[in-house]
């Protein structure tokens, strides 16, 4: 019953009334309570109480097990891991959310590339892995780590920066990033990306000739196209354009020009170093190659060296206007720039050439304005594989040169006559474009015609030149019946007909001649070479030698130096000895007393020889004798000297008496002699004198010689 | 008096004078023979030489011609060192394959040869690219422009000659008449410059060949170290190949201390060398 109007409700209970009901007398009891009567308030405290209280300690203890979910959670944090595309910039952090900036492009141009985060919470020191893709290009680009700690959040995240490079249009997923954390494997989310096409700069890369031969040069090439401007710059080159109206200049990375990013399989002509000298410019002007910089000093304003500066390196290619079809079948003019590098097939089997890549700003015209504009514009240039392959063994001729390429072959033989002995110079020159750097002279010393009749001096003189290679031999001819120089094969590969070609060098008529100017000593003639006379295989004349030349030829130093001395002392002998000689036979008085005893001697023999024939001579003779003895003794002019004279010129000289007694008797005999002496008398004239001789020589050396 | 005593001075001192000049030229006479004249030909020698000579002619293998190149060695080791055994054992050697000990052989050849065509042409041969380039002759050999025409004992040979010449000429200058001593006394100071000439070029000669060592490599390659021992680092960046030749600086055991004609210096085993 309804208490206010007490009209009993007959209506039938339903849920819905049921719940009207109970919600009803609650706001009734309430609007009573707070209308202040007590016994409702009382009610009120009863009923209202308690439901608030208890709806109270629900709700706490709601948010006391949130909170220490919380906390428990904030504590120890599960490892975790997230991705993103584009680059997200954290800032100050804090629950519940994080201010952040992120970029997500939802859609770029092949060629171009976008940063790749991945991000790894509570995962200790580990690394993510990145699925390999032939989608992408992934460079590895640092890493960063964050590290929140208070008392209900503990959190250290590392988040890892990587540069995609896609290499094909069309929706593509990224990278997908995984990590092994306690033996739990956390995958990253897929990351989707629309790559699109364009069809301003497109990139090309090629290798000349396709499938080289082993030692083949090889020519790799980029070639970059962009299409041209329409109406009036539809004839300008769109660089040049860049460059009359921005600093900007593209960028072209082309990792083979790097030596380190060559195949195995090729080995460069040129060092990168040197390939950078040949071809890139520091004017600024083409493509910046290789992000390669330059470092260089900026002179400051008054020419002291100011602070270093970077200039890129560009490259600058003369571009050709060529006609490209594009999908609908339309020629479509582009500027086409080739840059090249050349390498040497060194190794067989595949290689592969990495891709290039093209990024930065193109003009174009805005469709809508028709202004000249930039645009940022990537492109790829997609990686060239090949093969190395030998030059086939079967149907190699002996002749080959490792010659591979196309050629032309020459020879010349100078002089074609000569003498025994002397050289001519065969000149071999290989022309054409190929192998020519790895070309091995031929052994023409092994050929048999050759071997026999010539001797080849190794090595040969050997000139490369930009088109040609030159071998020069120096070649004897053995004997003077050789008459020709034969021609002989050269073989090199062509690997264009994919054969082997074979080249006959010409024939030589040659004449050798006796080498008469020759002169062997000891042999016959000595007037020139034995007739006949010729080389033996080694290049050497084996002459015969007259045995009779054999001997010890050896010089003898030790003889020779005494003989030498010997003249020396000699000769110092003789002139000092004369020079003693001479000063005293200068001296008269000396000489005449030296003389003197022989002289008498030589007087007395001749008396005593005429003395039978001829007695007055001979007593003259012994007179000359004594009388000639005093004078040379005494340096006396040799005239008369008197019996007396004698006598007191021997007194003077302290003579005994008795000399002097048988010298005067003597001379006195010897005067009477002259009168009548019979030989007898002379005869012991003279042996008187000569037993004289002596005791008076003595006595007249023993005084002093007296003056007249 | 005078006239008489005079002519019988003169008459009494001129054989004295004959004498004096018999005995001095005999003296030369003797020098000169002995200086002229050396052992000669051994007739021992010379067939040992012919039937050497013959086994070369016949021989046809490298192994025959060392055996032949030993004949010589022996004749050699014997004393018979003149140009004939040295150039013919260096063409044994050639025949034999051993260019190295061919080069010593000639070498030691021109020393007594030394404008033999075909030792020349030999030895040029057997050099091949390794013939040493022109060097600059060292300024003796400039004033001694005859050094490389004249053999090594002819040197001797000459010097001696002109030595006695000179000493004819100066004791004829003492006993010479008057009117002729000043003129032969200048021929015997021209003479004595001469001799002066030719003894260095003699000595020369003995120091540049029986003095100084020189050598050949003859081993295929050899490498030249910084020090006598293997363990030493080498020298060079590549090694010295056979036919190389050098002089010799120094010997220290089993090494040799080498100089190359570009005055570098390196130490060689003396096993891979022959010196001479």
């Amino acid at each position: 019953m309804d208490k206010i109007t007490g009209t009993k409700s007959t209506r039938k209970a339903t849920p819905k009334s049921n719940t009207r009901r109970v919600a009803s007398r609650l706001a009734i009891r309430m609007a009573r309570c707070l209308a202040g009567q007590k016994a409702d308030r009382q009610h009120r405290a009863k009923t209202i109480f308690w439901p608030i209280v208890l709806l109270a300690a629900i709700l706490i203890g709601i948010c006391g097990i949130g909170t220490g979910a919380a906390q428990a959670q904030g504590l120890a944090a599960g490892p975790s891991i997230n991705a993103w595309l584009g680059k997200r910039q954290t800032g100050f952090s804090m629950m519940p959310g994080e201010r952040t900036t992120q970029v997500k492009p939802e859609e770029m141009y092949l060629g171009l590339t976008i940063p790749y985060q991945v991000s790894l919470e509570n995962c200790g020191n580990v690394t993510p892995s990145i699925a390999k893709t032939d989608d992408f290009t992934v460079q590895a680009a640092g890493q960063h780590q964050t590290e929140i700690s208070t008392p209900t959040i503990q959190r250290i995240t590392t988040t890892y920066t990587y540069l995609l490079t896609p290499l094909r249009t069309g929706q593509l997923i990224a990278p997908v990033a995984t990590v092994e954390v306690a033996g739990q494997t956390l995958t990253g989310p897929e990351l989707k990306i629309d790559v699109l096409r364009q069809d301003r700069v497109e990139l090309q890369v090629s290798t000349t000739p396709s499938s080289p031969v082993l030692m083949q040069e090889v020519t790799a090439t980029v070639s970059v196209y962009i299409k041209a401007l329409p109406d009036r710059y539809a004839k300008q080159d769109p660089m040049r354009i860049l460059q009359s109206r921005t600093n900007s200049r593209p960028s072209l990375v082309i990792p083979w020009l790097d030596d380190e990013n060559v195949p195995a399989s090729l080995v460069p002509i040129l060092t990168a170093t040197e390939w950078r000298e040949e071809n890139v410019n520091l004017r600024k002007t083409g493509f910046h190659l290789n992000d390669w910089v330059h470092q260089r000093a900026m002179a400051g304003g008054i020419g002291i060296l100011g602070p270093m500066v970077n200039t890129p390196v560009c490259i600058s290619v003369q571009p050709s206007l060529v006609f490209r079809t594009d999908e609908d079948g339309v020629q479509v003019p582009y500027w086409r720039y080739d840059i090249s590098r050349r390498f040497i097939a060194k190794q067989l089997g595949n290689f592969e050439l990495p891709p290039c890549r093209f990024y930065g700003a193109v003009p174009m015209i805005n469709g809508m304005t028709g202004q000249l504009q930039v645009e940022e514009i990537g492109a790829v240039g997609l990686s060239v594989k090949d093969t190395v392959r030998d030059v086939p063994l079967a149907g190699r001729p002996d002749s080959y040169i490792d010659a591979v390429g196309q050629f032309t072959i020459g020879a010349r033989l100078t002089p074609q006559t000569l003498r025994l002995g002397e050289k001519m110079t065969l000149t071999l020159s290989i022309r054409g474009s190929g192998t020519l750097s790895q070309i091995r002279p031929p052994a023409v010393d092994k050929i048999p015609g050759i071997e026999r009749n010539f001797k080849i001096f190794d090595p040969p003189g050997d000139e490369l030149a930009d088109d040609a290679r030159i071998f020069s031999y120096d070649v004897k001819p053995l004997r003077t019946d050789v008459t020709e120089f034969p021609s002989f094969s050269v073989s090199y590969f062509d690997p264009i007909s994919d054969s082997y070609k074979t080249v006959q060098t010409p024939k030589f008529d040659i004449k050798v001649e006796e080498n008469t100017e020759v002169h062997v000593p000891g042999i016959g003639n000595g007037n020139g070479g034995p007739a006949g006379m010729e080389l033996s295989d080694e290049g050497i004349f084996m002459e015969s030698v007259d045995p009779a030349d054999v001997g010890d030829d050896r010089p003898r130093v030790g003889l020779w130096l005494a003989g030498l001395l010997g003249l020396g002392v000699v000769y110092g002998l003789i002139a000092v000895g004369t020079m003693l000689i001479r000063r005293q036979s200068g001296n008269v008085a000396l000489r005449r007393r030296r003389g003197a005893s022989g002289q008498a001697r030589t007087r007395l023999v001749e008396a005593r020889r005429v003395a039978g024939n001829d007695p007055r001579a001979a007593a003259d003779h012994v007179r000359d004798a004594i009388v000639g003895l005093i004078g040379d003794m005494l340096n006396l002019p040799p005239d008369a000297m008197t019996p007396g004279d004698a006598q007191r010129r021997l007194r003077q000289c302290g003579a005994d008496q008795k000399t002097i007694d048988e010298t005067r008797r003597i001379l006195e005999a010897c005067d009477g002699a002259r009168y009548g002496a019979t030989d007898t008398a002379v005869s012991s004239l003279v042996r008187d004198a000569q037993t004289l001789l002596v005791p008076l020589t003595k006595q007249l050396r023993g005084g002093n010689g007296g003056t007249k | 008096m005078t006239a008489s005593a005079d002519n019988t001075t003169r008459s009494q001192s001129s054989p004295r004078r004959m004498k004096a000049r018999t005995v001095i030229g005999s003296v030369c006479l003797l020098l000169l023979t002995a200086i002229m004249t050396g052992c000669g030909a051994n007739p021992r020698w010379i067939g040992k030489f012919e039937r050497a000579q013959e086994e070369l002619s016949k021989a046809r293998t490298q192994a025959q011609y060392e055996d032949v190149a030993r004949r010589y060695e022996e004749m050699l080791d014997e004393g018979a060192q003149c140009g004939a055994v040295y150039s013919v054992l260096g063409n044994a050697y050639v025949k034999a394959g051993k260019p190295g000990r061919a080069i010593a052989a000639y070498r030691q050849a021109q020393r007594y040869w030394p404008t033999h065509s075909f030792l020349q042409y030999n030895l040029q041969s057997t050099l091949g690219d390794n013939a040493p380039a022109d060097e600059s002759k060292p300024l003796i050999e400039n004033l001694l422009f005859w050094q490389n025409w004249i053999s090594y004992p002819g040197k001797f040979r000459l010097a001696a000659v002109v030595a006695l010449l000179t000493f004819a000429l100066g004791v004829g200058a003492i006993f010479a008449k008057s009117q002729l001593q000043p003129y032969i006394r200048r021929a015997a100071w021209v003479g004595l410059v001469f001799s002066g000439l030719f003894i260095l070029s003699a000595t020369y000669d003995w120091y540049r060949f029986d003095y100084q060592q020189h050598g050949v490599v003859i081993t295929p390659e050899v490498v030249v170290r910084k020090g006598y021992s293997t363990e030493s680092k080498p020298a060079f960046t590549k090694p010295l190949l056979e036919g190389t030749e050098f002089r010799v600086r120094q010997n220290r055991g089993d090494w040799l201390l080498i100089e190359l004609p570009d005055n570098q210096k390196g130490w060689i085993p003396n096993t891979t060398a022959q010196t001479y």
